[in-house]
């Protein structure tokens, strides 16, 4: 895993810009995923500034969002189908028909499952799956005890998620239990990954994912085996890691080295 | 896993010996993946010796060596290359053609390693991985935090290496940059055999046979692997939890 620590949020949110525009630019029909939450919305915006300011187009990406609350209409405002068009997709020029978010409207959730993996597949699979993490260490909406192996399901949201996320509720019993999610297997065959972490409540759980044991009670673990990950952490996220002096040696080092770089 | 505690590194090295040369009369165009370690160099003595023998012929054995220092070419005295040919090729019976090495002097060095990966997969596969297990816990140059699906690639060393090498005593000598073979191209190997000799050894080595598997100890991945056999000395067995079921399974 390459590890980029960088001083604050701002940062981070630029860092991960710009290698989404790298990206972009390789390969303008990128199948891109993305994920709701606080974590990603800088880097959203910045995807936003880029767009307007230097005409990034994404009219030929094909966009997959991680999850969904079950039983949130698309025009609730806490649902991720309202944040990610908010948030992103009202301000960028990706066709509505290359954007998948899972229905959480659901009348069939197994089947919905199958045919948004189905369309995963479809596309070649994902280039770049952006993801965060949560406290209890889930990627996506991967709750402990997930399998590392799992595809796109409903799963049962943990009390620890309940907690942190019915702030955001009028009534904290209008926060979901349930949500559709695409599994570990499904995160894991993206071609590369770009794990965002910041904040000081994050830095526990971060150094346990990218330094302690691959294990089912912290999802995001599983992204040490994944072959190309990159993780940036702003400071505070980034604190508790014990290696961190080496990761931003081999970051000096690698930027080093990519300049040396013939071509 | 199999684990075999032996009582030194002597007896080590027989039994390391011992088990290459059977592998080579099994199967005479074995492909033969060797790390140019410092804790596998003094095994290289035994293989000449069943070589000039003829106890075994490595006329049509392929070798692959699991990392090379970027920018030190083989006519480099510094280079795992030119170590892996003064020590060993150079003696044996092997066909240079059979020899497959990282070139350290590659213009470009990520090219080199995708060739090599490539390479690997168009011999048919390592048939034989022989890597010793790193201070770190790394296996190649797979340094901790080392992606565990990683492919053959180019890595950027620890700093404190410097203090590690006799090649490079200097301090600052060191090679900033190496290319390694990756955990996957390793865990693909038909048979591993890791190697971990001295007290130095022991506290990683039992955390990479009795502890989690995670990137912060590589060699830790093995223990997902079918058919790997690990030998050691009895200093790097002290902190083995379950020494004495090893030592009975024997």
């Amino acid at each position: 895993m390459r590890v980029l620590i960088v001083k604050n949020y701002d940062e981070l949110s630029k860092e991960a810009g710009k290698v989404i525009r790298n990206r972009l630019e390789q390969k303008p029909d990128l199948v891109l995923g993305l994920s709701a939450g606080s974590t990603p919305l800088g880097l959203y915006r910045e995807l936003i500034r880029m767009h307007r300011e230097n005409n990034i187009s994404f009219a030929k990406v094909r966009a997959f969002s991680l999850d969904e609350y079950l039983g949130l209409k698309p025009d609730n405002n806490q649902s991720y189908h309202y944040f990610m068009f908010e948030n992103l997709f009202n301000h960028i020029d990706v066709p509505r028909e290359n954007i998948y978010i899972p229905d959480g409207q659901t009348k069939d959730p197994e089947k919905f499952c199958q045919w948004y993996e189905d369309e995963i597949e479809k596309t070649g699979g994902l280039d770049i799956q952006i993801v965060g993490i949560g406290r209890d260490g889930h990627i996506g909406f991967n709750e402990p005890g997930s399998s590392l192996a799992s595809r796109t399901r409903v799963k049962t949201l943990d009390e620890k998620t309940i907690k942190d996320n019915s702030r955001f509720f009028a009534k904290p019993e209008d926060m979901p239990r349930f949500a559709i999610t695409m599994g570990v297997g499904t995160i894991l065959e993206s071609k590369e990954i770009l794990f965002l972490a910041n904040g000081a409540g994050k830095s526990e759980i971060v150094a346990r994912a990218i330094e302690g044991p691959v294990t089912s009670q912290v999802t995001a673990s599983i992204l040490q085996i994944h072959p190309k990950t990159i993780a940036i952490l702003d400071e505070t996220a980034a604190a508790d890691l014990q290696r961190k002096d080496y990761y931003k040696y081999a970051e000096e080092q690698t930027r080093q080295f990519e300049k040396g770089m013939p071509g | 896993m199999k684990v075999v505690i032996l009582p030194d590194e002597k007896t080590v090295c027989a039994k390391l010996t011992e088990i290459i040369i059977t592998a080579v009369r099994e199967k005479p165009d074995l492909v033969l993946g060797l790390s140019p370690s410092t804790q596998i160099l003094p095994c290289f003595p035994g293989l000449i010796e069943s070589c000039r023998k003829k106890e075994a012929s490595f006329n049509r054995v392929r070798f692959f060596a699991t990392d090379e220092f970027v920018g030190l070419g083989s006519n480099n005295p510094l280079s795992n290359a030119y170590r892996l040919w003064n020590c060993l090729f150079s003696q044996l019976d092997a066909q240079p053609e059979n020899v497959y090495l990282l070139n350290g002097s590659a213009s470009d060095p990520t090219i080199e390693c995708a060739e090599y990966e490539r390479k690997i997969e168009q011999s048919g596969g390592i048939d034989l991985q022989v890597v010793s297990l790193g201070i770190r816990g790394e296996v190649g140059r797979n340094e901790p935090s080392s992606s565990l699906g990683s492919r053959c690639r180019v890595k950027i060393l620890v700093p404190d290496e410097t203090t590690h090498d006799i090649r490079f005593p200097r301090h600052g000598s060191h090679p900033k940059f190496s290319m390694t073979i990756g955990i996957t191209t390793m865990m693909a190997a038909k048979n591993v055999l890791l190697i971990a000799i001295g007290s130095g050894r022991a506290m990683v080595l039992s955390k990479a046979l009795e502890g989690p598997i995670t990137s912060s100890v590589t060699a830790s991945i093995f223990q997902r692997h079918p058919k790997c056999t690990v030998i050691l000395d009895e200093t790097a067995s002290t902190f083995l939890k379950r020494k004495d079921c090893y030592k009975s399974a024997l």
